[in-house]
């Protein structure tokens, strides 16, 4: 093979002669991927430049030399451009209508060329090279599907899948096609054969010499995506708890008030308990359970007296169930207000006939008939609120011996 | 009131919530032995025999279910008092129903929590306001109407085989005591109420406690698996 003379039709990948125009050198080596910035192909002889420091001319010479030899330049170029990670997604691009001209000029040339030579016997005959290069190819696009690309990143992943389905199929049946036609080639193989070896010696060194650096940097990059992720994660979860609990730990530091500094760590811990679990953040709650919750920690934020909420069943929010937290909040409110407690405990039932609440206090209680007139709140927005909706309020109190109001609300569901 | 001293063990694995725990208990509760896991808490309580132990529902690993059966083989007198943060109804009905006396909330007084251990100790049942609430859904009964939805909820359950139907059911007694206990009454309090000793209402949570934990009522783990602590 050696003695074959040069340009084939993988002159243009080497881009041998190509006056690449950003060609600049690097000023110091970067990981092996393609290049965006000096392609004229594919960027492999950018990329390849670039990570050894050197002139990309440079590396295209010598795939222009490698092609002359057999036209083997043309196969390993085809292999690093499928096997090469591709630039990172933000790097600076090459605009493709200044590489266009130069890739048409280069592929006019080689294919003249490549005829050229085939014609004057120069050549390895096309029927060996045309098997030989599908083989390759294929085999390739197998390979580098069957190896985790490091440089997918995460939105893609979907879309990469079809990708790597489409690569291995179009591998098989390139590795196929190569093979068949190599069958068909019989008693005159003999030439392939040695050309074979030699190509593929040729591929063992570029793989000795390519192949750690293209493991290290996959596993770098992958390392790295990885990481960042995790970076990400993190910083999601430390902004959101810095912003909450890190806030409250240091205000309740600060507060030698030993109520004050509980009622912060129950706001804090119902919050955080909300984010954790997947509480009812955003918007109005759409259940009488969270609507009522809503009301118990609004209570509780305003008067800073604890609400000590228990209910089992939920159902959905309607009207009626809306009157009847509106009315639960408003005596709470008044328990919180009045009673002059710490704590007050709410309990909500829902069966099939009827909600109810309950808000009991341990409070001073009071004597209805003695203020009944000023008490607003528990007649108009309690009693009247209920009394509308075809439900009904209990009060029940006496001086020093606390509040229970109580109520119930029939439901019409089966 | 004269209490006697109570041997305790805590099994929690969270350590600064043990200590907690230890410093709000004071006098007449004597901890002899913490455990952060079912694995160092069973041999643990075996070889100290408490009187009673503060059991955490959620341990690294496994449910503190796993602790009560583990222990009661050897120990039956130790009595188990359950807590826990905000969980699934379903580990809490399951500690119940490994043999546990009780159940409270972490964020009980400690006070209450001290009254709780003593409760336990005596062979009393303890529920926290939501466990009475849970209990009462699940048995079905509505309070005051209990004769209608407590009919169709033992008609409900007839194939579930329970070698007692009255296990499947509250009585009237024992709803009334449940929904005080739900909204918020102390045993005394709801004695007060319902013109009954202390001792009936004990008894009473009692019984509502042996149902919880023998009934094979198919609708408390569907009850349990559905309902979070809120």
């Amino acid at each position: 093979m050696a003695e074959r003379p040069p340009h084939e039709p993988t002159a243009p990948t080497a881009g041998g002669g190509a006056p690449a125009p950003a060609e600049r050198l690097a000023p110091h080596r970067r990981p092996l991927v393609r290049s965006a910035d000096q392609r004229v192909f594919f960027g492999v002889c950018g990329g390849i430049g670039s990570a050894l420091g050197v002139d990309p001319v440079l590396v295209r010479l010598a795939f222009a030399v490698a092609t002359a030899a057999g036209g083997i330049g043309v196969a390993v170029y085809l292999a690093a451009a499928l096997l090469l990670p591709a630039p990172p997604p933000g790097a600076p691009r090459r605009r493709y209508r200044d590489r266009v001209q130069e890739a048409a000029g280069l592929g006019l040339l080689l294919a003249v060329g490549g005829a050229i030579l085939s014609a004057t016997g120069i050549l390895l005959p096309l029927d060996v090279l045309g098997p030989g290069g599908l083989l390759l190819v294929g085999l390739a696009l197998i390979w580098r599907q069957a190896s985790p690309d490091a440089t997918i990143s995460l939105p893609e992943l979907a879309r990469a899948d079809q990708r790597d389905t489409a690569r291995t199929l179009i591998g098989l049946l390139l590795v196929g096609g190569g093979a068949l036609l190599f069958l068909r080639l019989g008693t005159s193989a003999t030439a392939f054969v040695s050309a074979a070896i030699a190509a593929s010696i040729a591929a063992a060194g570029i793989g000795l010499l390519v192949g750690p650096r293209l493991r290290r940097a996959r596993v770098e990059a992958e390392a790295e995506r990885g990481e960042r992720i995790r970076t990400e994660e993190r910083a999601l979860v430390a902004a959101r708890l810095h912003d909450s609990v890190l806030q409250t730990l240091a205000l309740i530091q600060r507060t030698s008030d030993a109520r004050q500094a509980q009622l912060l760590a129950r706001r804090q811990e119902r919050e955080l308990r909300a984010w954790l679990y997947g509480g009812e953040q955003a918007g109005a709650p759409e259940t009488f359970a969270a609507a009522l919750r809503h009301a118990a920690d609004a209570v509780e934020a305003d008067y800073g007296v604890g609400v000590s909420l228990v209910q089992t069943r939920d159902a959905p929010l309607d009207a009626d169930l809306e009157a009847l937290v509106a009315a639960a909040r408003e005596a709470i409110t008044n328990a919180a207000k009045h009673a002059g407690v710490e704590e007050v405990s709410v309990l909500a039932r829902v069966t099939d006939g009827e909600a109810s609440v309950f808000v009991r206090d341990r409070g001073r209680g009071f004597d209805r008939a003695a203020v009944a007139a000023d008490r607003r709140g528990l007649r108009e927005s309690v009693e009247g609120r209920m009394a509308r909706h075809g439900g009904r309020a209990t009060i029940e109190s006496a001086p020093g011996e606390g509040t229970e109001v109580e109520l119930t609300l029939p439901r019409k569901t089966t | 009131m004269n209490r006697p001293l109570r041997r305790v063990v805590l099994v929690d694995d969270h350590e600064i919530f043990r200590a907690g725990l230890k410093a709000g208990l004071g006098p007449t509760v004597e901890v002899v032995g913490e455990a952060g896991t079912v694995e160092a808490a069973v041999p643990l309580i075996r070889s100290l025999d408490p009187d009673v132990v503060v059991l955490d529902v959620h341990l690294p690993d496994g449910g503190g279910q796993a602790v009560v059966p583990a222990v009661h083989a050897e120990r039956p007198g130790v009595r188990f008092l359950a807590l826990s943060v905000s969980d699934a109804a379903e580990d809490v009905v399951a500690v119940i129903r490994a043999g546990a006396r009780g159940y409270v909330t972490k964020s009980i007084a400690p006070e209450e929590l001290l009254d709780a251990i003593h409760r336990v100790a005596d062979g009393d049942a303890v529920f926290s306001p939501w466990l009475a609430g849970f209990v009462l859904d699940a048995f079905g009964g509505a309070g005051g109407t209990g004769a209608t939805s407590g009919a169709s909820g033992g008609a409900a359950t007839a194939g579930s085989s329970s070698p007692d139907p009255e296990l499947d059911q509250l009585t009237a007694r024992e709803q009334d005591v449940l929904l005080l206990i739900a909204r918020g009454y102390m045993y005394k309090e709801i004695a007060a109420r319902l013109h009954i000793s202390v001792k009936t209402v004990e008894s009473h949570v009692s019984n509502v406690l042996r149902k919880l934990q023998l009934s094979n009522r198919a609708e408390l783990t569907r009850w349990a698996a559905q309902r979070r602590m809120i």
